[in-house]
C-alpha cells in the first residue's frame, strides 16, 4: 500500500512541478501485476470472437464480485464507472459475463484462481456445448458437452484476464478494501484504486477482411493484423508403404486442446489420454513387429482438431487432391482408406464404441467390443476427427473409442482447469489406474491390428508390462511437465526443456509447435530405426534425425514418421470463399503486448480540477507573454 | 514577396500563374491565390489591371471552395462509410485501422 499512498502524493505533485524523473513517477504510479493471461481476439470467416482491450488499455475501478448481490450493485447503484470486475470461478459464467456486457459499465474482467484452493469448480467449459458445431458431418441434435457455455465462442466488449497468485490478489483486495469497499454510494467523490488492462487487438470483423488487410498489394509493406491457426499432423506407417498396400487403415486422435487464456492449455482430458493411448498404440505395434502385406495401418495424430478440424479436413483435403506424400514420398488416396479408428477421450470407466458404417459382425469390433468390455453405440458422431472422413465419404467405417456415451464425462472440456486435477488427480498422486486403463485400450487395439493385418490370430508374445511401462513414461510428460525423460530423449543432445507443461493449443501456422515437434520426435525414435553406425555429422549429411536417445548418449535415427501440413484448405485454395461455412478458417490476431497493472484512480473532481488548472496556467502565461513583449522597450528600456 | 513593391504587371502575371496551376489539382494554389490578391482585387485603388486580377481573384476563390467541399463531403462519406463497404474500402485504403472493422 506504500506504492498506493506514494502515488497519490506524487500524482500532486506532478500537476504542480514538471516532469523531471518521467521514468520513476511512472513506477510510483502503476504496480505491474504479472503472472496474469489473457484472452485474446480470434476470428472465422464471418464473425469475431475472444477480447480485447482499448488501444492505451482499458481502465476499470476495481469491484469484486462475490454474489448476486455485488453484480446487481453494479448494474442499478454503481455510480463510479466503469469498472473492472474481479470474480473467481463460481461467478465466472455465461449469464453473469452476459450481464456485464449489457452493463456497458464493465471495462475488463479477472478470473483470480486461489493457489491454496486446489479445488475445481463443479464443472467449466468454454467451449460450445457442441463442440465443432457447424463443421461435423451431420448437424447436432443433442449436447455431447452438456457444460459446455460458450464462453469461447462469443465477442467480449471488455478486456479478460486469468490470474494465479496468492500475493497479487491480496494486494489487490486489500487495495478495494481500503479505498473503494467503504461508503460505496459515494464512490464518484474520491480516488478510487482501478485496474489497467492491455491487450489490444490488431484484427477486426473476420478472417477473410484480415486476413485481405493483411496481403494487400496497395502497400508494399502491409501491417500484419491476424494469421491463420494451423501446425502439422504427425503420421507414421506401420509397414512401408508400397504397391502391395491395397488398404490402409487409419488410427488417429486430436494433438490439440483449446481454452479461452493464452499459454493455458492442458487438455488432460480433452485430448492428452487418446494422443498417449495412439503413441502408445503405435509404440507397441512397432514393438510386436507386425509384418505388413497388402493391408497397412497408418498412424496419424491431427492438430487444431478443437477449431473446425483443421488438420483432418486438411488431411482429407489432400488425400481427395491425390497429394498426400508424407507417407514416405509414396501417394496414399482416400479410397484406399478400409476404415478409420479415432481415439478420442479416454480414462477410468466404462468404454464406448462410436461406429458409423460398421457391420455389428465384423471380427475387429466385435473383438474389441468384447475385450473392452465397450457398449457399442451405432450411428453415433461425437464431435471428432472422423467427422471430417465422413463429410467427405459418408459410407466409410470409423470407430470412435471414447469414455463418454451420448454426453462428455469430461467436465472441464477445452478449459485451462482440463489438467491433472481435471482428471481428478492431485500433482503427486500416482497416475496408476489412468495408466493402466489407458494401456488396456493400447494393447487391446494394437493386438487387434496386428491381427488384422498379418492375418492370425495375434501376437505371439504379447507384453502389456510394456504397454503400461510406456504409459506410465509418457503420461507425465503431457501432463505435469516437458522435462521428462522421453522429451529429453527426443530432442537433440544438450536441449534444455522448460518445467512446464507445454500448452496444446494449436496457435499460428508460422510458428512451430513446440507439443508437436517434441511428439513427432518421440514418434520417431520409438519407431524409427537407429544407426548405430552414424555420429552426429553423418547423420544430419543423410537427412536423418540426430537426437539424445534413451541413454543421452545421442543416437542417429532413421524415421519413418513425418510431419504434413495441418493449415487449413480454406488458406490453401484460391479464392476460396471464407464465409462457406465448408472448411476451417480460423484466425489469430496479432497483439502488441498483454500486461495489466493497479493505479489510484483520482475522482472526476480532481481530474476536472488539473484539467482547469492546467488550461488557466497556459492562458495566463499566452496572457503574460503578450504583455511583455508589448511593454518591451519599457521593461528592458531599450529605446 | 511584398505585393505592394510590385509592379501592376507582374501582380497580374503571378495571379493568373496561381490560378492556372491551380488545375493541376492544386486546389491550395486557388484559396492563396484568393486570399493573398483579395487588397488588390478589391481594396486597392483602381489600376489598369485590376479588373483582370478581380476576375481571377473570383473564380480562384470558387475553385478553392467547390474542390473543399467536394473533398470534405468525400472525407465524411467514407470515414462513415468505409466499414460498410467492405472490401471496396480496403481496395482503395494505404493504411488500415487497427481493431476496428
Amino acid at each position: 500500500m506504500k506504492y498506493l499512498k506514494c502515488s497519490r502524493i506524487s500524482l500532486y505533485i506532478l500537476t504542480l512541478v514538471s516532469f523531471v524523473a518521467a521514468n520513476r513517477i511512472k513506477d510510483m504510479l502503476y504496480m505491474p501485476i504479472s503472472g496474469v493471461a489473457a484472452c485474446f481476439r480470434r476470428h472465422n470467416g464471418t464473425h469475431q470472437f475472444g477480447c480485447s482491450s482499448s488501444k492505451s488499455g482499458s481502465i476499470g475501478v476495481i469491484h469484486i464480485v462475490e454474489n448476486e448481490g455485488d453484480v446487481q450493485w453494479l448494474e442499478t447503484n454503481s455510480t463510479a464507472g466503469p469498472y473492472t470486475i474481479v470474480l473467481s470461478f463460481n461467478m465466472f459464467n455465461m449469464e453473469i459475463l452476459k450481464r456485464f456486457k449489457n452493463s456497458n459499465n464493465v471495462n475488463g474482467v479477472l478470473l483470480t484462481d486461489s493457489t491454496r484452493n486446489s479445488e475445481h469448480p463443479s464443472s467449466y467449459s468454454p467451449d460450445d456445448s457442441c463442440p465443432n458445431r457447424y463443421s461435423g458431418s451431420k448437424l447436432c441434435d443433442k449436447p455431447w458437452n452438456p457444460y459446455g457455455s460458450s464462453i469461447l465462442l462469443e465477442d467480449w466488449p471488455f478486456p479478460m484476464f486469468y490470474m494465479k497468485d496468492e500475493e497479487a490478489l491480496s494486494k489487490i483486495k486489500l487495495c478495494y478494501l481500503k479505498y473503494n469497499a467503504h461508503n460505496r454510494e459515494k464512490q464518484a467523490e474520491r480516488s478510487l484504486c482501478a485496474l489497467e488492462m492491455k491487450s489490444f487487438m490488431f484484427a477486426a470483423l473476420n478472417s477473410e477482411s484480415c486476413i485481405r488487410r493483411s496481403t494487400y498489394s496497395i502497400n508494399f509493406n502491409p501491417d500484419v493484423f491476424c494469421d491463420p491457426l494451423g501446425d502439422r499432423n504427425i503420421h507414421w506407417p506401420v509397414g512401408p508403404m508400397n504397391d502391395d498396400v491395397k488398404s490402409v487403415i487409419m488410427v488417429i486422435a486430436k494433438l490439440d486442446a483449446n481454452s479461452l487464456y493464452e499459454k493455458l492449455v492442458p487438455g488432460a482430458g480433452s485430448t492428452v489420454t487418446g494422443l498417449v493411448t495412439l503413441l502408445a498404440t503405435a509404440i507397441y505395434l512397432h514393438y510386436l513387429n507386425a509384418t505388413v502385406s497388402d493391408k497397412n495401418i497408418v498412424f496419424s495424430l491431427l492438430n487444431g482438431e478443437s477449431l473446425d478440424y483443421i488438420g483432418s479436413s486438411r488431411l482429407v483435403y489432400d488425400l481427395k487432391q491425390e497429394n498426400f506424400r508424407a507417407l514416405g514420398g509414396k501417394l496414399l488416396k482416400l479410397d484406399q482408406i478400409n476404415s478409420v479408428i479415432e481415439l478420442g477421450q479416454l480414462g477410468k470407466g466404462p468404454l464406448y464404441l462410436h461406429t458409423n458404417n460398421f457391420n455389428a459382425d465384423d471380427a475387429m469390433l466385435s473383438n474389441l467390443q468384447s475385450k473392452l468390455s465397450a457398449k457399442l453405440l451405432e450411428n453415433s458422431n461425437p464431435p471428432a476427427s472422423v467427422q471430417s472422413f465422413l463429410k467427405e465419404n459418408s459410407s466409410l467405417p470409423v470407430i470412435v473409442i471414447a469414455n463418454h456415451g451420448t454426453e462428455f464425462v469430461n467436465k472441464y472440456y477445452n478449459s485451462l482447469l482440463d489438467d491433472l486435477e481435471g482428471l481428478g488427480y492431485s500433482s503427486n498422486s500416482s497416475l496408476k489406474d489412468l495408466t493402466l486403463s489407458l494401456s488396456r485400450v493400447a494393447a487391446t487395439l494394437a493386438e487387434e491390428l496386428y491381427s488384422v493385418v498379418t492375418g492370425t490370430s495375434g501376437p505371439p508374445q504379447p507384453n502389456h508390462r510394456f504397454v503400461e511401462d510406456l504409459i506410465a513414461e509418457l503420461l507425465p510428460c503431457y501432463l505435469t511437465s516437458a522435462l521428462c525423460s522421453l522429451f529429453s530423449a527426443a530432442s537433440p543432445p544438450g536441449t534444455k526443456l522448460p518445467d512446464q507443461l507445454l500448452p496444446m493449443y494449436v496457435s499460428v501456422a508460422r510458428s512451430d509447435n513446440p507439443v508437436t515437434t517434441l511428439t513427432g520426435q518421440l514418434l520417431a525414435l520409438l519407431t524409427g530405426e537407429p544407426q548405430p553406425e552414424l555420429g552426429a555429422a553423418a547423420c544430419s549429411e543423410r537427412h536423418l534425425l540426430w537426437m539424445a536417445g534413451l541413454n543421452a548418449s545421442g543416437v542417429c535415427i532413421n524415421a519413418t514418421a513425418n510431419y504434413s501440413a495441418a493449415v487449413s484448405p480454406a488458406f490453401v485454395i484460391d479464392d476460396y470463399d471464407m464465409k462457406s461455412g465448408v472448411y476451417s478458417t480460423w484466425t489469430e490476431s496479432v497483439w502488441q503486448s498483454l500486461g495489466m497493472r493497479m493505479l489510484l484512480k483520482p475522482s472526476a473532481a480532481t481530474e476536472r480540477f488539473s484539467l482547469i488548472l492546467g488550461s488557466v496556467v497556459a492562458s495566463v502565461s499566452f496572457i503574460l507573454v503578450w504583455f511583455v513583449t508589448s511593454r518591451a522597450d519599457v521593461l528592458f528600456n531599450t529605446g | 514577396m511584398d505585393l505592394s513593391k510590385m509592379p501592376n504587371q507582374r501582380k497580374l502575371f503571378l495571379c493568373k500563374c496561381y490560378f492556372f496551376a491551380g488545375f493541376a489539382m492544386l486546389p491550395f494554389l486557388w484559396a492563396v491565390n484568393s486570399i493573398w490578391f483579395a487588397k488588390q482585387a478589391f481594396l486597392a485603388p483602381h489600376f489598369e489591371e485590376q479588373k483582370q486580377i478581380k476576375k481571377y481573384v473570383i473564380l480562384s476563390g470558387i475553385g478553392a471552395l467547390l474542390s473543399f467541399s467536394i473533398y470534405i463531403t468525400w472525407i465524411i462519406l467514407f470515414q462513415t462509410q468505409r466499414a460498410a463497404w467492405g472490401e471496396f474500402a480496403d481496395s482503395i485504403s494505404y493504411i488500415y485501422p487497427f481493431g476496428i472493422p
